[in-house]
């Protein structure tokens, strides 16, 4: 799960990036993009070999220098040239593929999974990829000791039969469809290579920049600290040999020094954000790539506190907030206003109240809910979103709910401090964000009564018992849980929904047939023995 | 002077060891932990997993066994590991040092020349257009932070003339090679320099005022030494002393500078290493790094003073 920003920066850099949200149009031609996903418009084609450079690791997605895949948070983008999942989404996210599983089937109600897995598949050292490599990696991943993001995800299993070298089936304890889903999040692990350490010594081992070997499309050679790593063309990847002999991931201490270096084409592809669109727009030595962040930005309330325990309370902050204008001045048409926890339409619901902005309803609602002998203190709204756009975006909310006599202030944490409060349940009121995808079921632990990323004592037993349900049911069920869920939230607001905003690349124009997603937390099959560049 | 340097090591190890114990506390005050940063507030990372982390960094001790265990084994070369990719504090140090010198010891002996030259010249001819020139560029020069004289320099001769890389130590993914690292280093190295050249300048100038006034620059002048050699030789050697004060009190600035010009620059030094380090709450590389930096400090005092003794044959350190 990932909580990115409105505009797109890392978490981590949250404190390097600024620059101001300026006037930015956007009217140039971007490679438009509908869902999560874009590709590059240029033809089939070009010359095989040649050197593509790009900063992967910056924005949102990256986690420059860190190698450990289990314990790693985002950074699919690089990663994935290197490992591969048994089951990836394919571009457009919509559905899921086989990876290294050729086929899968589910028995038992989605309590045993068959996984028939691709023969002939090699490891970087030419070891093959067995069944043993699967059973391995699950188990690893659901250890504790080995700190696996993938692990909390994870549904408890009972047990992985391998039968035969080229087929792995997994018994879980009980019947759970996102088991599939979790599998996009968790790179396949060489046991040969990795069961010489515990789980715990794997956690800080050098074995992950030093040599590392996966079954991805391109192998790693070598990481110079603070400055680059790369990986080289893997002549038997199964897809085929990528086109493109290395790949240089380019690491920058300041986002700014990234845009400058793609300016000056040292780099060829860099995360951009809102603001840095405007230099490279209308050049056509550039284009620009553009998808949904898949991030719910949100403001939410601790229930705690008994002035948001009315309902009236709650819904007037949402016909107080003129999101629409926000989304239209500020983000600059590069968000999708929703009024549940999803942007994808599957998971939306036609039942969802869509509060219009209506300033007069909010404080008829204020009026009924008593607020001028409860509102007490001014409301302090804390946020991890340091850069500019997301101040000014604040501002806004800010003078918003002030014009229907809701009193904030607002607080700004590095990421670092905001978990801290946040983990100490220390928080009023947030605005920060959600990944909502690409499985709905990564929102759970945030809307469920006894979530793990509940921090706001949220309680709502109808969103606990659908998200179980969602749990259980496939196909159009399922679809139709989550669409239940987008209502409920809608209606009882356990947290106010704002928007999704868009995220950005650019690439040199150069670079042809990349295939280019702003989710960083799974993996999709990106095509990456197709990239050309020269 | 061997047992003054001893005996100037001796009072050091005490002052290292309350700069550690200090800022090992100052540290659990900082609101958030590596776990906080490594696992951001959104981090899918379940209870379990998340005090798996926490003991993998020994973050489950209590603070005076954690500082004993750090101080325990920093003594016998162990700095701890980095939280974010486990790599050792030591190692990483090691492959950021070296650049962080290579551009700190550039900017020095360019602030060092220039400054002294520009210096000497200045005060030769003092109160000429070429002294005021140089005076109000001074002035200048050490009004301008490192940051901004960072990002100005990056945007003229980088962006708009392309005159010099936009960052780095080489080029990424190709082989390293001395041109290239020097084309790469001259414009961090210089932008650095540009505080010191001016501090310096100044300070010799004055220095220089001064003593060529005093009465054996004159009586060397009456004995019909040329005026080259009163200036290099009577002059400007005993016109040092100050400015060598300057140049060895001017080494945390010159490291400050460098942390700003290692960020725009992306050149990957301990000042890059140390914002990681501090956005990432990473307790053992921050310890490590606060370490070194304090014993290069004291290490340049510690010259400073024995630089002193080469300047000025009257300064001797007995026992």
């Amino acid at each position: 799960m990932e909580r990115p920003l409105p505009a797109g920066l890392t978490r981590r850099d949250l404190l390097r990036w600024g620059g101001g949200a300026g006037a930015v149009a956007l009217a140039a031609p971007l490679l438009a993009a509908r869902g999560s996903i874009v590709a590059d418009a240029a033809t089939r084609g070009g010359k095989s070999g040649g050197t593509f450079t790009g900063a992967f690791d910056e924005g949102p997605g990256g986690l420059p220098e860190m190698f450990n895949v289990l314990t790693a948070t985002a950074g699919a983008t690089f990663t994935q040239m290197h490992y591969s999942p048994l089951i990836s989404y394919s571009p457009d996210f919509r559905k899921m593929e086989g990876d290294l599983a050729r086929s899968w089937s589910v028995a038992g109600g989605g309590a045993e999974y068959t996984f028939s897995l691709r023969k002939g598949v090699t490891w970087h050292d030419g070891k093959p990829f067995t069944s043993a490599d699967v059973k391995f990696t699950l188990e690893l991943a659901i250890n504790p000791d080995s700190a696996a993001t993938a692990g909390s995800y994870l549904p408890p299993i009972s047990s992985i039969d391998t039968p035969d070298d080229h087929t792995a089936v997994v018994h879980l304890q009980a019947p759970n469809v996102t088991f599939l889903a979790t599998l996009t999040l968790l790179p396949m692990l060489p046991e040969h290579a990795l069961s010489q350490y515990s789980a715990t010594e794997l956690v800080k081992s050098e074995w992950w920049y030093k040599s590392p070997i996966g079954t991805g499309p391109f192998r790693f050679t070598s990481y110079t600290p603070g400055q680059f790593s790369e990986l080289a063309a893997f002549n038997r990847y199964w897809r085929g040999k990528p086109k493109i002999a290395k790949i240089v991931n380019s690491y920058f201490s300041d986002p700014a020094s990234s845009v400058i270096a793609l300016r000056k084409k040292t780099v060829e592809y860099d995360y951009l954000s809102l603001d840095d669109l405007s230099t490279f727009q209308g050049q056509s030595s550039f284009k620009i790539l553009e998808g949904s962040s898949q991030v719910t930005n949100f403001l939410s309330w601790n229930f705690k506190d008994p002035r948001f325990t009315h309902l009236a309370v709650r819904q007037a902050f949402m016909y107080a907030i003129d999101r629409k204008t926000i989304i239209k001045e500020l983000y600059k048409g590069g968000a999708t206003l929703v009024n549940g926890p999803f942007d994808n339409p599957e998971y939306r619901s036609s039942g969802e109240d869509a509060y219009a902005y209506n300033p007069k309803k909010a404080r008829q609602l204020l009026q009924s809910a008593n607020w001028d002998s409860i509102k007490g203190a001014p409301i302090q709204i804390v946020t991890y979103y340091t850069d500019q756009l997301s101040a000014s975006v604040l501002t806004a909310i800010q003078q918003m709910l002030a014009k229907v006599g809701i009193t904030t202030t607002i607080r700004e944490l590095d990421s670092a401090s905001f978990a801290s409060e946040e983990q100490a349940h220390k928080l009023t009121m947030m605005f920060a964000g959600l990944t909502n995808g690409p499985d709905p079921d990564v929102t759970r632990q945030a809307y469920i009564s006894s979530g793990t990323d509940n921090y706001m004592a949220i309680t709502v037993p109808e969103l606990d018992r659908l998200y179980t349900k969602g749990r259980s049911v496939a196909g159009t069920q399922r679809a139709a849980v989550y669409q239940e869920i987008s209502k409920v939230v809608s209606e009882q607001l356990p947290v106010a929904p704002m928007w999704v905003a868009k995220r950005y690349g650019g690439i040199t124009s150069n670079v042809r047939n990349f295939v280019w997603s702003p989710v960083s937390n799974a993996f999709y099959n990106a095509g990456w023995q197709n990239w050309t560049v020269g | 002077m061997w047992s003054y340097v001893l005996r100037r090591i001796g009072i050091s190890i005490p002052i290292l060891l309350l700069i550690t114990v200090g800022l090992f506390g100052l540290l659990q005050l900082t609101p958030g932990g590596p776990l906080d940063a490594l696992a951001p507030p959104e981090a899918p990372l379940s209870p379990q997993a998340r005090a798996a982390l926490g003991r993998a960094l020994g973050l489950d001790q209590p603070l005076p066994v954690r500082y004993a265990e750090w101080l325990s084994e920093a003594v016998r070369g162990n700095l701890g590991y980095r939280s974010d990719n486990g790599e050792p504090v030591s190692q990483a140090i090691g492959s950021h040092i070296g650049p962080t010198l290579e551009l700190m010891g550039t900017g020095i002996l360019i602030g060092i020349i220039v400054g002294i030259l520009l210096g000497v010249i200045s005060a030769v001819y003092q109160y000429s257009i070429f002294d005021m020139v140089l005076t109000v560029l001074a002035f200048l020069g050490i009004s301008l932070p490192a940051f901004l004289a960072g990002l100005l320099g990056l945007y003229f001769f980088s962006i708009q003339l392309g005159w010099f890389p936009s960052g780095g130590i080489t080029t990424p993914g190709t082989a390293p090679g001395l041109g290239q690292n020097l084309m790469h280093l001259v414009l961090p190295a210089l932008l650095l320099s540009i505080n010191q050249v001016a501090q310096i300048m100044r300070y010799t100038r004055a220095s220089m005022l001064e003593v060529i006034e005093q009465d054996y620059v004159r009586t060397a002048r009456a004995k019909g030494a040329g005026s080259g050699q009163v200036v290099v030789h009577h002059a400007l050697r005993n016109a040092l002393l100050p400015v060598i004060t300057i140049i060895g009190a001017s080494i945390p600035n010159l490291v400050g500078g460098a942390v700003f010009l290692e960020a725009i620059f992306s050149w990957p030094g301990m000042g890059q290493l140390f914002l990681t380090a501090v956005q990432g709450r990473d307790y053992s590389l921050i310890m490590g790094m606060t370490l070194i930096l304090a014993i290069v400090v004291l290490l340049a005092n510690l010259l400073t003073d024995l630089a002193y003794a080469a300047a000025d044959p009257r300064i001797r350190y007995g026992t």
